[in-house]
């Protein structure tokens, strides 16, 4: 009985102390390797085609947005509405060209089928403009969802919360879907709140 | 210490012991992601990065990690260096993570990690370990970017079935049939002691 209970004792020390090691690794790891939205040439010909700012391509794209500075924003539309993996990762603004002054929100969700993250533009009222997939790992997208859904046109208009149904039905994709719902949700509190001047 | 016979062994381990044509381990990422070399290798290493640092770890809490929670205590590991890996490659290989994404943190589940760790780095020194897992993990990349090489070119002359699954499953059982051939002819001897003694390594 003793030794049992001493053995018992043991195993749970080892297993938190593995643990505790472990975290302290990914603690570090992610220090370094989190993601770090940034504005660059590709990130800006994304931009250009969610929300065109009227010159005849994307070649000088770069010098027509600017990522936002609103972390604590993003903070505060991740603490209230997000989960560990909805969340907001970046936004954007066009500061010339046809559609200035409009945001882009960058956000992702996932679901056990991978990640999708999703480019929201939006209009001056804060309803969608457009939206499309940045970058995705779900297992069904190209044999599901590639060139069939993934034009999300029927978001065009949509604010607040955006359901699978709201996208599409019978895709043979559902969480996927759902997961594409839920990144454009949180793009749009995101939205609601820079659009209320809450920057 | 490991013997220069046994470093032999266990470095050659990844050809002889082919993790996927021989032992039939991780059969699934094989398959489905196969399709093409680039797939095969950016795999490949994750999984042998995994592998290489699982065993490690293993192999230096042997004597630590209490036998009734040694499987817990091995998932837990292996799932830490599968998210760093998957961290690493969302941050810098962004196309590789769109077509292998969906796999990497599938490694934690991967036969050949829990395997390797089980059979030998649990019962093993750190440095014959460390060789385990590079020569399995290499042996894996090879295997896939063998697999993503021959399923690539027949596709590319209009053989498209080859990059899908059951073009798979036909690449992968021939070229299963063919490994274990060429292996009996050369080493016929030793491999049936291996199998009578049940896949043993040692």
């Amino acid at each position: 009985m003793k030794k049992t209970a001493k053995d018992t004792l043991m195993s749970v020390v080892v297993l938190f102390a593995i643990a505790f090691v472990c975290v302290g690794l990914l603690a570090v790891a992610n220090e370094y390797l989190k993601y770090e939205a940034k504005l660059d040439e590709a990130m800006a010909k994304q931009l250009y085609v969610v929300c065109p700012t009227g010159q005849p391509d994307d070649s000088d794209a770069i010098n027509y947005f600017e990522i936002l500075s609103a972390d604590d924003t993003i903070e505060k539309v991740n603490s209230e509405f997000g989960t560990p993996t909805t969340y907001v990762l970046a936004a954007f603004r066009a500061t010339k060209g046809d559609n200035a002054g409009c945001y882009i929100v960058q956000a992702r969700a996932e679901c056990s089928y991978g990640e999708v993250v999703m480019l929201t533009s939006y209009d001056k009222t804060g309803k969608i403009m457009k939206t499309i997939c940045y970058s995705q790992t779900q297992s069904f997208w190209d044999s599901k969802i590639a060139g069939k859904y993934d034009g999300f046109e029927n978001l065009v208009g949509k604010d607040g919360d955006i359901t699978g149904s709201d996208i599409a039905t019978g895709t043979g994709a559902t969480y996927s879907i759902q997961t594409v719902a839920e990144s454009v949700t949180i793009s749009n509190k995101m939205a609601a709140q820079l659009i209320g001047g809450n920057l | 210490m490991i013997n220069k016979k046994e470093l032999k062994e266990t470095a050659l381990g990844g050809i002889i012991n082919n993790p996927v044509f021989v032992l039939v381990l991780g059969t699934c990422p094989t398959i489905a992601k196969s399709d093409t070399v680039s797939n095969g290798i950016g795999l490949g290493l994750a999984t042998a990065f995994v592998l290489i640092c699982s065993n490690l770890f293993i192999s230096l809490l042997r004597k630590i990690i209490p036998d009734k929670v040694r499987l817990p205590a091995y998932i837990v590991i292996i799932a830490t260096f599968v998210t760093i890996v998957q961290l690493f490659v969302a941050k810098f290989l962004p196309d590789l993570n769109a077509s292998i994404g969906a796999f990497i943190p599938l490694i934690v589940v991967n036969c050949i990690i829990l395997g390797r760790a089980e059979a030998f780095a649990s019962k093993n020194d750190v440095l014959s370990s460390v060789i385990d897992g590079v020569s399995m993990g290499l042996g894996f990349t090879l295997s896939l970017v063998l697999m993503g090489a021959i399923r690539q070119g027949l596709a590319a002359i209009g053989l498209t079935i080859f990059q899908a699954t059951a073009g798979g499953f036909i690449v992968f059982g021939l070229l299963m049939a063919l490994f274990n051939y060429v292996l009996y002819k050369a080493d016929g001897h030793k491999r049936r002691v291996l199998f009578e003694n049940g896949g043993e390594d040692r």
